[in-house]
Formats: structure tokens, sequence, C-alpha cells
């Protein structure tokens, strides 16, 4: 299958670098009105469905985040690229609250899933985890069986219905496109799938509980180009029915897979816009020296 | 030589000593666990039995019986013993073979070992005909089979007498059981049911209660106890005459003629005209014997199927103990408690437990345990037993209680070790999916973790099962009249006192009366023992090997 | 026989017919009179009460020429008045005295204390009687009769009872001994802690002698120089090693190594001598080997290789020792020794308990040492070699320096084991708490101690809670040993996280 502008980005990409020295790049921008300008830019079916807000983040005294603002859009794939160390990991993992676990992290300002501030005293993390699901960089399978792997979010829910069990877990592997492949050994270990089956595991464990958003760190830097051909495929199907933030240090894979992309560097917000502007015509000059492959 | 000492300096030698210090130790262990195999196996083998004249000091004597040990000595070491040396021995001789020979007959000859020297033995023999009798009294009896009684009259002789021998003996046996079953079982419960009688009685004047209902009940209740008793009674005197006049003939060497009760035998056989096969069968049967009898001869002889049960179920009280406080406090101390100075201390804390002498638990044992919360259960909860203690005195239950408390860093440290190997990203895994964090322990980490808390549980009941010094303290004895698992009402009863194997060998061969008879017992028990202890540590390497395979697959 | 100048006339009554002068001696000295003269329970001990204000206690003791006479053991001068009346106690050996100045006192000989001085009243009290079970007491002066009780329930014990020289009843000399109970009722219950702390850091001492050698050299060999796969079976032998229960070790020490090493004596010393002779003249001759040969042996199993050898050598001293003990000891070693050289030998001796509770010990220093050296980062191990150093110079220089906290470590944990060993101890020795450094001669341990005497002490008495006061003597040994190795343990994670 062939994405949407993949082949002309690489052209463009690998042909005519010279084009960006003439792109237009103002300095000091005006956040606000770059944010004001990304939701003109939407067609108007678009809908929001995360917002950050004047967000900093430290760990002890370092600074790593840096007035974050962004939106983030419904049943969009939105890209978060950038060199090692920009931060968008530690962005990303602030969507589902898991900087909890870290010691000696302080964050400012607002992080709002459909208009409710998820780090409001009254908001459980388990339960905010259910709505906002995350797939990490190595796969991570229980050392239990394919089903119970899948039946495990369930589980916690408190489905305890074998038959309402089964038909979730088959909807969930379908959509994760590996049910052909293990439907005849659900029981066995899920220790025993190759490395790109556990990831795709992984994402149906992720999306058997159906949440709202789904996070993807770098889920394919870990996987052959085979698997990573598969699980950009499954990005590409899966947007229809989640909203899908995704950490990527591959600039070509944002560039087939996202709609949305967010240039970070040094912990702030370069750029954020839909991804085919910013490859092909980047506002700002850091972006741009990203995309063309200075540095990074 | 210049090769010698540029051999010396390049360091090669010490790593050679090295290796000598790894050898010597390995062949320690070896060695220590084959000596005791050797002797402990030995002990069930049916030695063959000798007879001989001997002459010493103008005394001439015959010896029928078993070699059980030979020494050789030097003369000198002889003449400082106190011997005196006769003329049987050549004056040129610098060493000479000493025998410790089982002679048995301790009520004939009041003691059943001898000293002897090999150059005093003449016209060595192996008669066929040689008997063995192992007595529930007196221990064996060595001699000739000359009749069989029956009701006190000859009912067979020579030739006949061994080949009906076997026959009677199972009967008397069948008898002998029926007797014991009897007495231990059905009176120790009539007994144990007029006890709670008692009780009861005293618990009503205790309270004041003159309720004539109450009174009537108890009397009643005593009226069918005495009449379950007299049947009883009745029983076993029928039986106990059955056999009562029943009896082997026999004679030892020297002529002497004696007749031994049938109720008493427990075997008798003839080793040298036993045939291999013979001999390997009535081994396995002795070995059986080993485990599943009760102790004879003031532990000397017979079984130790007590010291097993007790220790058995000693070990399982102390394992239901430990494990659930140990997994909880790992699980505290490494999922939940801030890192900080509290949880080092908590941590030194930990090991300096674990290298406590084991003799201070039982003094912490018998001084909190027993007496402090043991006498105050009795002052609220069994007043009319006073003034016979309870609780207040040491039993299974505290002894559980006080290895549990021992065992624990083993625990806490294994199930540590355990949780510390899961790799964060399960953890961040079962997190993600909207599971708390109790949640993520109880549904993922501690499954993962369960190999390791059974490593923990399976080297703590090792270590449990060998402990003894704590125990003298809190609860075994020498002798239990009663197991703590029976089947009167409440059937465990964990007030009561219990025999323990590593007790028993120290009991038995440092306090018996009759040390040479205990040695070969002492053997096999420690055999036992080891046994089951190198069984338990094998079992948990087994695991904790399979268990790094495991997670080294994870990490990958 | 006294008379007010404290002049004594001591009597030999045996033969009542014919007394017999033992001694004569004043018990005073300077301006005093004697006051008051009584004697302790037991009627061993003479109590006398001054003008000055003192009690003195005297006992016949054996002189020089081996006759019993009276000789001054202590002093108690609490008074400045002078004593008007003493009243022992009726079982214990303490004794309550009153002056005429109005004030009581309450003291114990053994343990050398006042435990309590009073004013009871403001004229002199004249006399004075206690209670049988010394817990009430009843006193007189010109105008009234006291009544009090007592609280006195160990006066037995202090400081110096535990911990000093005390000269007790019938003895020649101050001295430290241990020996809680005896048939007599009077008897004088002799409660030094000292003996048994000896005894216990004896033990230790000399199953630390034979363990360490082996087991950190044992470690070395098998952390750094042994093939993995030899290391894989190795392991688990130890830690089997470590969990035979010492019941049994004590069993077979006492049982059978004990009489086995009084039969073989010169055998066990020559092994201390041929055994590493042996081992190293076997590693040069198999240096020389054709490399065919020395090559079918491969790398890392030297260990086992020298099984044999060891077999060997053991089995050839155990044959040269009839030999040896014949030709130098007239054949009986130790009989030798109490004839010729004046050392006692008990069969359950010093030499028994070290080897056995060395074996006990050698696993627990084993393992730990092992890890520490292992945990070395192999990249110090190569940068050495790199720069051309041999392997045991690389061992000594760069790992065992490194390892050193660990090994440490391993040593007072080892120590904190043999410290607290009580099963052994209790089989292999003759448990006679003596004082004497002697190898051939045994000791009574703190722990032995325990568990000995516990079962059958009366609860609450003073022997039960001199015997806690001794398990908290042994807690506090072990307590120092393991965390001072803790602490080391802890701050040695820490340095090898930086490397």
């Amino acid at each position: 299958m062939v994405y949407p502008g993949s082949g002309e980005l690489l052209n463009y990409i690998n042909a005519d670098k010279e084009m960006n020295k003439e792109a237009n790049l103002t300095h000091g921008i005006n956040m606000d009105a770059l944010c004001r300008d990304d939701e003109k830019n939407h067609a108007s079916s678009e809908k929001i469905t995360m917002r950050v807000e004047n967000v900093d983040l430290y760990y002890s005294e370092k600074q790593a985040l840096k007035n974050i603002n962004m939106t983030i859009m419904k049943n969009r794939v939105t890209a978060f690229i950038g060199p090692s160390g920009c931060g968008k990991s530690t962005l990303l993992r602030c969507f589902n609250r898991m900087n909890d676990l870290v010691d000696n992290v302080r964050i400012e300002g607002r992080f709002l899933l459909d208009d409710q501030d998820i780090y409001a005293k009254n908001v459980q993390a388990s339960e905010l985890r259910r709505r906002v699901g995350m797939v990490f960089q190595k796969p991570n399978p229980f050392p239990k069986s394919i089903y119970e792997n899948v039946a495990y979010g369930m589980r916690i829910i408190g489905i305890k219905d074998k038959r309402k069990l089964d038909e979730n877990i088959e909807k969930a592997l379908k959509g994760a496109a590996l049910w052909d492949e293990v439907k005849d050994r659900m029981n066995d270990s899920a220790m025993g799938l190759s490395g790109g089956q556990q990831q795709r595991l992984v994402i149906a464990r992720a999306i058997a509980i159906e949440p709202e958003v789904l996070l993807l760190d770098e889920p394919a830097s870990a996987l052959d180009p085979i698997s990573t051909l598969k699980i950009e495929e499954l990005i590409y199907e899966l947007k229809e029915k989640y909203t899908i933030v995704i950490v990527t240090h591959n600039m070509q894979q944002a560039a087939r897979v996202s709609d949305y992309t967010a240039f970070m560097y040094m912990g702030e917000l370069v750029e954020h816009g839909d991804t085919k502007s910013i490859f092909t015509n980047p506002k700002k000059k850091k972006t741009e020296d990203y995309i063309t492959g200075r540095y990074g | 030589m210049s090769s010698v000492s540029k051999w010396l300096k390049s360091g090669q030698p010490w790593i050679w000593l090295n290796a000598g210090a790894v050898s010597i130790s390995l062949l320690m262990v070896i060695g220590l666990v084959l000596l005791i195999a050797v002797r402990g196996l030995a002990y069930f083998w049916p030695a063959d039995v000798m007879q001989a004249d001997y002459m010493h000091a103008g005394n001439i004597g015959k010896v029928l019986g078993e070699i059980t040990a030979s020494e050789d000595l030097s003369m000198e070491r002889l003449q400082d013993s106190g011997y005196q040396i006769g003329p049987e021995i050549a004056q040129d001789k610098k060493h000479v073979v000493r025998y410790l020979v089982k002679m048995g007959n301790r009520d004939v000859t009041g003691t059943d070992f001898k000293v002897l020297l090999k150059p005093m033995l003449k016209k060595v023999t192996y008669p066929n005909k040689a008997m063995v009798v192992e007595r529930r009294e007196w221990g064996n009896f060595y001699g000739f089979l000359k009749a069989l009684k029956k009701d006190g009259k000859i009912l067979a002789e020579g030739e006949q007498a061994q080949a009906m021998l076997d026959q009677r003996l199972k009967q008397a046996l069948g008898i002998f059981d029926e007797i014991s079953y009897i007495r231990k079982h059905d009176i120790g419960k009539v007994n144990y049911s007029m006890e709670r009688l008692r009780l009861r009685e005293r618990r009503l004047e205790l309270d004041g209660d003159t309720d004539p209902a109450k009174k009537a009940a108890i009397v009643a209740d005593r009226k069918v106890l005495d009449k379950q008793y007299k049947q009883l009674q009745a029983k076993l005197s029928q039986l106990t005459d059955k056999i009562r006049r029943d009896s082997l003939v026999v004679e030892t060497v020297d002529g002497k003629r004696i007749e031994i009760n049938m109720g008493k035998v427990v075997r008798a056989y003839f080793p040298n005209a036993m045939s291999t096969v013979e001999k390997v069968g009535l081994y396995f049967a002795k070995l059986w014997e080993f485990v599943s009898d009760d102790p004879r001869e003031a532990n000397t002889e017979g079984g130790i199927f007590p010291a097993i049960f007790g220790t058995v179920l000693m070990v399982m009280l102390m394992a239901l103990l430990v494990t659930p406080f140990g997994v909880v406090a790992a699980v505290y101390l490494r999922e939940y408690a801030r890192q900080g100075l509290v949880i080092r201390l908590i941590r030194i804390a930990v090991n300096n437990l674990a290298g406590v002498p084991s003799i201070v638990y039982g003094i912490f044992g018998l001084g909190f345990f027993v007496y402090f919360l043991g006498g105050n259960i009795d002052a609220l909860f069994f007043p009319e037993a006073s003034p016979a203690p309870v609780f207040g005195t040491p039993g299974i239950l505290w002894s559980s209680l006080t290895l549990a408390l021992l065992t624990l860093p083993v625990v806490i440290v294994a199930t540590e070790e355990g949780l510390s190997r899961i790799p964060r990203s399960i953890r961040e895994g079962s997190l993600a999916l909207g599971a708390t964090k109790a949640e993520t322990l109880w549904r993922t980490v501690l499954p993962m973790a369960s190999p390791a808390m059974m490593t923990g549980l399976i080297l703590a009941v090792a270590r449990a099962a060998g402990e003894v010094a704590p125990l003298m303290l809190v609860g075994v004895v020498k002798m239990a009249p009663s197991l703590p698992l029976d089947g009167n009402f409440p059937f465990l009863h964990m007030e009561r006192k219990f025999m323990h194997l590593g007790f028993h060998i120290y009991d038995v061969g440092f306090q018996s009366p009759n040390v040479e008879a205990a040695r070969p017992l002492v053997y096999a028990t420690s055999l036992l023992l080891i046994i089951v202890i190198v069984l338990l540590n094998l079992t948990a390497i087994r695991i904790r090997n399979r268990l790094r395979e495991n997670y080294r697959m994870l990490e990958n | 026989m006294a008379n007010a100048n404290g002049e004594l006339s001591f009597y030999d009554i045996s033969d009542k017919a014919d007394p017999t002068l033992v001694q004569h001696l004043f018990l005073l000295t300077g301006h005093n009179t004697l006051e008051s003269l009584k004697l302790l329970a037991g009627d061993i001990s003479l109590l006398a009460g001054d003008a000055q204000g003192n009690v003195t206690q005297w006992f016949p003791v054996k002189d020089a020429e081996g006759r019993r006479v009276l000789r001054r053991i202590r002093g108690f001068s609490d008074f400045s008045q002078p004593v008007t009346a003493i009243a022992p106690e009726h079982t214990r050996k303490g004794f309550l005295a009153v002056d005429k100045s109005g004030r009581i006192g309450l003291f114990h000989t053994t343990a050398e204390s006042t435990l309590l001085v009073e004013r009871v009243s403001d004229s002199a009290i004249l006399k004075a009687a206690i209670a049988p079970r010394a817990n009430a007491m009843l006193l007189q002066d010109a105008q009234h009769l006291y009544f009090y009780t007592i609280n006195n329930e160990h006066p037995e014990v202090s400081m110096k009872a535990l911990w000093g020289k005390v000269w007790y009843e019938s003895y020649p000399k101050p001295d430290y001994i241990w020996q809680s109970s005896s048939a007599s009722n009077d008897f004088e219950p002799k409660l030094s802690l000292i003996p048994l702390s000896f005894g216990t850091v004896k033990a230790a001492f000399y199953a630390m002698l034979f363990a360490i050698p082996l087991a950190v050299m044992g470690a070395i060999f098998t952390a750094q120089f042994m093939s993995p796969s030899m290391r894989k079976v190795v392991k688990p032998s130890i830690e089997i090693m470590e969990a035979l229960p010492t019941v049994i070790l004590g069993f077979l020490a006492g049982l059978w190594l004990a009489p086995f090493m009084e039969a073989n004596l010169p055998g066990i010393f020559s092994i201390m001598i041929i055994m590493p002779l042996g081992l190293l003249l076997f590693a040069y001759l198999w240096q020389e080997l054709p490399d065919r040969v020395r090559h079918s042996v491969p790398d890392g199993w030297e260990a086992a290789l020298l099984i044999p050898v060891v077999i060997g050598l053991g089995y050839f001293c155990f044959v040269l020792s009839p030999v040896l003990e014949d030709s130098f000891f007239a054949g009986d070693m130790p009989g030798w020794l109490r004839n010729e050289l004046g050392v006692n030998y008990d069969q359950r001796n010093s030499l028994v308990v070290g080897l056995a509770m060395g074996f006990a010990v050698i696993p627990t220093i084993f393992s730990i040492a092992e890890d520490a050296i292992f945990a070395v980062p192999k990249h110090l191990v190569q940068g050495s070699l790199a720069l051309g150093a041999t392997p045991w110079q690389t061992l000594v220089r760069v790992v065992l320096l490194t390892a050193s906290p660990g090994i440490f470590s391993a040593i007072m944990i080892g120590m904190g084991r043999a410290v607290g060993e009580t099963m052994i101890v209790l089989m292999a020795t003759g448990n006679t708490p003596i004082m004497d450094f002697s190898v051939f001669e045994g000791m009574r341990t703190l722990s032995a101690n325990i568990a000995v005497e516990m079962p059958e002490s009366e609860v609450d008495s003073t022997h039960y809670r001199v015997l806690f006061l001794a398990a908290v003597v042994l807690f506090t040994f072990t307590f120092i040993f393991n965390t001072v190795a803790e602490v080391v343990r802890q701050r040695l994670r820490q340095r090898y996280s930086n490397l």
C-alpha cells in the first residue's frame, strides 16, 4: 500500500535541499498566533481532543519541557519529531501520567482531555490510562498466554464473562492485524512470538479496552523493516477509531504516517502544523535544518 | 635451581594451593556425606553372628554376637587404657586388633557389649543355628532356639520349632498390634475425654456455676466413659492372655536357658543361614520399620516415626506462618517504601536478623512467646487447667513461631531478589493499561516472582529442619507420649511438645544411657536428615537456575 | 572463739575429745573493738563487725603448707559508727548489718556489693533479724520495734560478680569461675561470665584459624581461575555444605572425629605440614610433564585434578601416623603429651571444635568472598593483564584490593556465625567452663551454656536472668560483627556502581 505523499516527500528531500533557504523564516514568533493559525488550518469537521496549555516540566532542577502549547486533533495521527533528548518522549508520557512514576518530577501548566484537566486531584491515574493507552518502544508482553495478554486490561475493568472476553479479544487482534497468525494458538506463551508479532500483540492489548487516545513511543524502532511496514499500515487503519500520537526519530516514518507533525528541540515546541506543510514548507529555520538533515 | 625459583616467583604455586583449598573443601563435604551414608545404611544390614572361645586373665569364656567395630591399637595405648596384657598376646607384637562385640542378652549378663582382642579369640565359627531375637525390652538376644511353648506347654522342639517360628511370631505380632492399637487409640481417647470432663468440672467450679443439670450431665458422661474404659480393659486382658503364656525357649552360648515371652519379640532370624536375597528383604523391612515405627528401649532401638512426624508438622506450621509475613515485608520494602534512611536501617536490621545466633532466638521465644504470651493465654482462656500450664510451656506452636522468626530474613531476601529482577517494562505495561499499583502487583509482578518466593520458602524449610538449639528451649522433648496431630478434637494440639529429628540425634547420641547401642541409630537418623535437606536444597537450586534462564529470556 | 579485742582462736573440733588449735589471729587493726561476729549461711564464712563501722569477711583458705587458715577476704566500710548487729540471710550469701547511729545496710558478699544503706531510727539499733526468705526484716532499738519488707530479688549479681575476679568460698584465690548450681542448698552461685565469654572467643578463634585460609583461598580460585563449567558444580556443593545441619556436624565431631583424632594425633599434625608441601611438589612435577599430558586436563580444572592428590596425601599421612607415633611418641601421643610435656589431653578439645566449627563456617565465608571477587569488573582484570602482569600479580594487586571490603565482610559474618554456634560446641567439647589457651583442652561457650542450663533453671531466678544476660552478650557480639559487615558491604555496593 502506498501512503499519501510518501513518494513526493522523499523525492523532495533527496533532491532539492537548497529550496529551503528561500523559505520565509521569522524568529520570535508569537505562539498564540501560531496556535490560532493551526486551528484555522484545520477543516471545520476536525475536533480537538487534547490540549496542552503552558506546560513546563522539571526533573529536580533541570527543566525538560519549556512552555509547551499544542492541541491534538481527534482521529488523526500526530507525530512528535526531533533530535534525541529534545523531550518528545517526556511530553508523550505526560499525556497518560506515566511521569508520575518518576521521582522528583514537577509539572506546571495544564493537560486537558476533552476539556478536563487530567492532573486534577480527583482524577485517578489508572482511570485516565484506560482512556489514553500507550505502546512502548520495546515490546513488553506479559509472560502469560496470548489470550491472557489481550484479556488483561478487560479483566482489570471487571469483565469476566467468557463470551464477551472472547469477542473483544478477537476484535482487538483483528484490529491489530494479528488474528490470523495467532488464532490457533491463543493459549501459547506470548514470549514465543517474533518481535513484530509481539508489538502487534501489545497494540491489540492496548486497543482491547477501547481507549480514546493511543500513544505510541517509537513503536517500530526495535523492529525489522518488514515489521515496521506492518506497524505503519496498522497505524493508518487504527486512526479511524482512535486518536494517535506517535513519537518517532524516523522522519520518513513521520512523513508517511502522520497527519500533523510537531517538531521539538531542546524541550521547546518549535513548530506544529499539518505534515505536508511542515515537510515541504517549514516556517522555522530550525525545523528546516532538522528536516534537511543538517543535524539530529 | 633457577627453574624452581622462577616457578615459585610466577605465582603459580599459590594458584595451585588455592585450587587445593577447593579440593579439600569438596572432599570434606563428600567424605562427610559418604561416612554417614555408609554407617547409616550399614545399620540395617543383618550382620553375621560369630561364635568363639576367648581366654583372658585366666578366664575362659564363650562369646556369641556381632562384631560391630574393630580398631588397630598400639600396645602402649592398650596399656594406657588400663588393660592387663596376658599371655594370649605374643610378646613382640606392637599392634593388636581390638573388637567391639555386641553380645546382647542384657537381662542375663548385665551388659550387651564386650571388648575383646583378636588374639584372644579361638575357634571362631559362624554357626547356622545362631539366632538373633529383637525384643521390646532388654535389647537383642543372641543364642540358639530350643523350643516353642504355647500356653505354657511345649509345642515344638528343635528343627520343628525353627520351622514353626515364623508363623507363631506373625500371630503374636498381630495380637500385639491389636493390643497397642487399643491402648494408644481407644483407651487414649477415653483418657482424653476424661481429662476434658475434669476440666469442664473445674470450669464450673471456677465460675461458681451450681446448675444441677450441668453437674448431672458431667456425672452421666463420666459414667459412660467409665463403662467404655472397663470394656476396653476387659478386651485388653483377653488379648494379653492369649499371648501371655506363649514363649520361646532359648539357650545362650554359655548354656543358660531362658524363656522369652512371644509378646516381647519383635523379630527373630538366623543371619548366618540367610541367603543374600533374604538378607536384602530383611534389610528393607528394617528400613521401613525405622521410618514408620515408634522408638523402643529409650530411643536406642526401633523407629523414629514420631520424630519425623514432629519435624514435618512443625516445619509446615512454620511455613504457614513465615510466608505471608516474609512476602508482605519484602513487597513493602521493594515496592512501597520510600528510599532513604529508614529503609537502610530496616535493611540493616533484616540482615542482622539473619546473623543472630539461633540460641538467642530460642531465648527470645522462651521469654516472650512461652512465658509472656503463653502465660497470658493460660490466664485468660484456660484458668481451669491451672496449675498445669497449657500454653505457658514449650510446645509446637511456640516452636513454629520461633523458627518462623528465625527464617524470616531468608524469605524476605529471596522474595526481594525475585521482585528486583522483574523488568520495569512489565510494570509499565501493566500500569499503562489502567491497572493500579496493587493490581499490577497482584496480577503480574507477584506471579512472576513466585518461583523466587518458592526458593525462599524451600531454603527456610531446609534451615528449620536442621535447627536444634532454639528448639531445645521452646518445645522438643526426648520422648513425646502422643503426636500433636491425632484423632481427638481439636485434632491439632498446638500446645503439645513434640519430637524432632535433629534433637533426636543430639539426645540419642549424647544423652542416652547406652551410647554404643545408640550410635548406629544416630548415624541412620543423620542420614535421613541429610537426605531430606540435600533434596530440598537441590530443588531450590534447580528452581533458581531455571529462573535465571527465564529472566535472561525476558531481558532479551 | 573471739574476744572484744578482735583476737580469734580457730579450733578444729572434728575430734571432739581432742580439739586442736589451728590458728590464732587478730581480726582487727589499730584502735578497734569487735562488736559482732556471725557466720554466713553455709557456715563457711565469718562476718566480723567492728567499732569503726567495718564488716569484714573471713574464711579458711589453704596456705602454702596445705593447712586451712582463716584469711581476710573482703570488707564493707559503709558505716561510721560501730556495727551493733549482723543478721546473715538464711539461704543466700548476703547479710543485714545495723549500727549504733540507727542505720541499716544490706550487703552481698560474693557480689561485693552494698545494696542499701539507710537511716531507720535516731538511736542505736540493738538487734536485727532477717526473714527466712530474705523478704522482710525486724529491727529493735531502745524504744521501738521496726518491721520492713525487703524487695531484694537478685543480690548475687553485680558488675564485679559478672565480669571481675571474685574470691569464692574455699577457693585459694580470686578467680573467674562459672558454676551455677550444685547439690547443696548453701551453695554459693558463681556467675562469672568471663569463662564463658573466653570459651566463646577461643572456639571462634580456632574455627576461624581453620576456616579463613581454606575459604578465602578457595574463593579466590573459584572466582578467578576456575572454569565456568566446574564452577557450576562447585558452587552448589558449597551451598549444600552450608545447609548441613550443625547438629550432625557436632555429632560427628564428638562421636567420630574426637576418638579418631585421639588415635591418630600424629597423622593430624603431619597433614598440616605434608598437605601443602605435597600439593606444591605435585604442582611442580605437573609443570615439568610434557605438554600433551598437561593439556589433557582442561584449563581451570586444577581443583578436580588435585582431588586424587589430596586423597593420596591424606591416606599417606594416616598410614604414617602409627609409624610416627611409635618412633617419636612411644606409641601413644596423648599419653606422651601428658607424661612428657605435662599437657592434659582431653578427647573432646579445641582442635576438634576448631575443625568442626571451621567446617561449618567455611561455606559462609566462601560464598560471600567468592561473590565479592567475582563481582570485580572484568575490564579491570583485562587492563592489568594487557599491561603484562601475570594472573597472580593481577589477582594480588588489583582483584584482591578491589574485593577486600567484600572479603572483610565475609570474614566478619563468618566470625558472627562462629560465635553463635551452639550444637557443635555442645557435642564436641567436654563443656567444662575452664579458661585455658591450650588447644588440647575443651571449653564451654555462652551459647552451649544457655542451651544446657536453661531447661533446668528456675523461672525468674537469678540464674535464669543471668542466662538471659548471656544471650544479650552473645547478641551484642554478633550484632557488632554483622553491622560492621553490613556497612562495609553497602559502601562496597556504592563503590561498584561507579565502576
